[in-house]
């Protein structure tokens, strides 16, 4: 079965548009004639101050995200606002920030240079954005990696003509794309392309299945502005104190209990050759501590581990 | 069989885990999961399997 199509329009290389998104619909974003970075913005459409976040996505789906990934918004809503429902070569980056005149100016002396943050805030001006309101993108079609010293890379571009990525909105969005401007860098092998997007409509039981996921499930921490203790955003530039300010943090004072445990000598045993490993502490009290919450992550918490399972047995 | 007592300094935060598993899991008590937790920890990472 076949989407229907709703909307579609070639970018030309220097250019980003912007298009409005109603939940259940599909934006496929794809390769003219390959090799071609695009960049992505991604917002509520009844509340820009919701927006994708690279640093929520990459936590939950790693640094390169592909098919099954979904792409969440910041905190404090901290929701999956769209899935990336199809990808036809797996090659994508949230790692790297989005060029910008800066970097041509700073790293090749060129400033007037084309660049995504310009081109990506020229496309959403359509919809009243500001410059500032451009937010780190999700850059599809970019190769990276990061190399033994932690460093990272741009590797080749890998798209080929035809390749595509398809988004699905779980809520009414603003989507907006642009032909990556780096010609100077190795994103798009140095040549600017043109790149194809369209709407479609979902096909039957698409959007129920992205939302029936366990990750997608509503949580009361998913916070909205009817929560916020100011509600309206601030709309001058000058930041001055609240004198009414009176402090509200959570759990605060943090209250600290000490606790006996009891253990055999073949368990202090075991403590003691895990504190000689050097890895979990100095003390059988920090150790302890260590190993209790390490267990508990292996056995019990939900979604992706934030440790090195190897590391602990060095 | 001797018994070493450690001193474990929690936070009120930390508790509330500690006290949920207790409860979900059936231990008798904090230091009961705490023991569980080490043994098997150093069994998974540390103890060479019999052949």
């Amino acid at each position: 079965m076949e989407r229907e199509l709703v909307f579609e329009t070639v970018m030309e290389p220097g250019t980003g548009k912007g298009v409005e998104l109603r939940r259940g619909q599909v934006l496929r974003i794809e390769q003219v004639e390959g090799g071609q970075c695009a960049d992505f913005n991604l917002f509520n459409l009844h509340d820009y101050k919701e927006h994708f976040h690279t640093a929520r996505t990459r936590h939950m789906h790693g640094l390169m995200p592909s098919t099954g990934a979904l792409l969440w918004s910041a905190p404090p809503r901290d929701r999956p606002i769209a899935a990336l429902v199809t990808d036809t070569l797996g090659s994508n980056d949230i790692l790297y920030g989005r060029c910008s005149a800066f970097l041509y100016d700073y790293q090749y002396g060129l400033p007037v240079h084309t660049n995504c943050h310009d081109i990506q805030a020229e496309a959403q001006r359509e919809f009243g954005l500001t410059p500032d309101d451009v937010h780190d993108s999700f850059n599809f079609f970019m190769n990276t990696g990061i190399d033994p010293s932690g460093n990272p890379f741009i590797a080749p571009n890998l798209a080929r003509r035809g390749d595509y990525v398809e988004i699905l909105a779980l809520i009414d969005v603003l989507a907006v794309a642009n032909v990556c401007g780096a010609d100077v860098m190795a994103t798009s092998n140095f040549e600017l392309k043109p790149l194809r997007i369209a709407i479609y409509e979902s096909l039957p039981g698409e959007l129920e299945s992205q939302e029936s996921r366990p990750e997608a499930a509503a949580h009361v921490t998913q916070r909205d502005p009817s929560t916020f203790r100011v509600k309206q955003i601030k709309a001058d530039r000058e930041l001055t104190r609240d004198k009414s300010y009176v402090p509200a943090f959570t759990n605060v004072p943090i209250q600290r209990q000490e606790l006996d445990v009891q253990l055999s000598d073949a368990e202090i045993a075991r403590l003691d050759h895990l504190i000689e490993t050097g890895q979990l502490g100095s003390t059988r009290a920090e150790v302890l501590r260590y190993v209790f919450f390490s267990w508990w992550i292996e056995k019990f918490m939900q979604g992706p581990k934030h440790f090195d399972r190897e590391a602990a047995k060095a | 069989m001797n018994t070493h007592d450690v001193n474990l300094r929690l936070n009120q935060q930390q508790l509330e885990l500690l006290d949920r598993t207790v409860e979900e899991q059936g231990s008798s008590g904090r230091g009961d999961l705490i023991v569980r937790a080490l043994n098997e920890y150093y069994e998974e990472h540390f103890q060479t399997p019999a052949t």
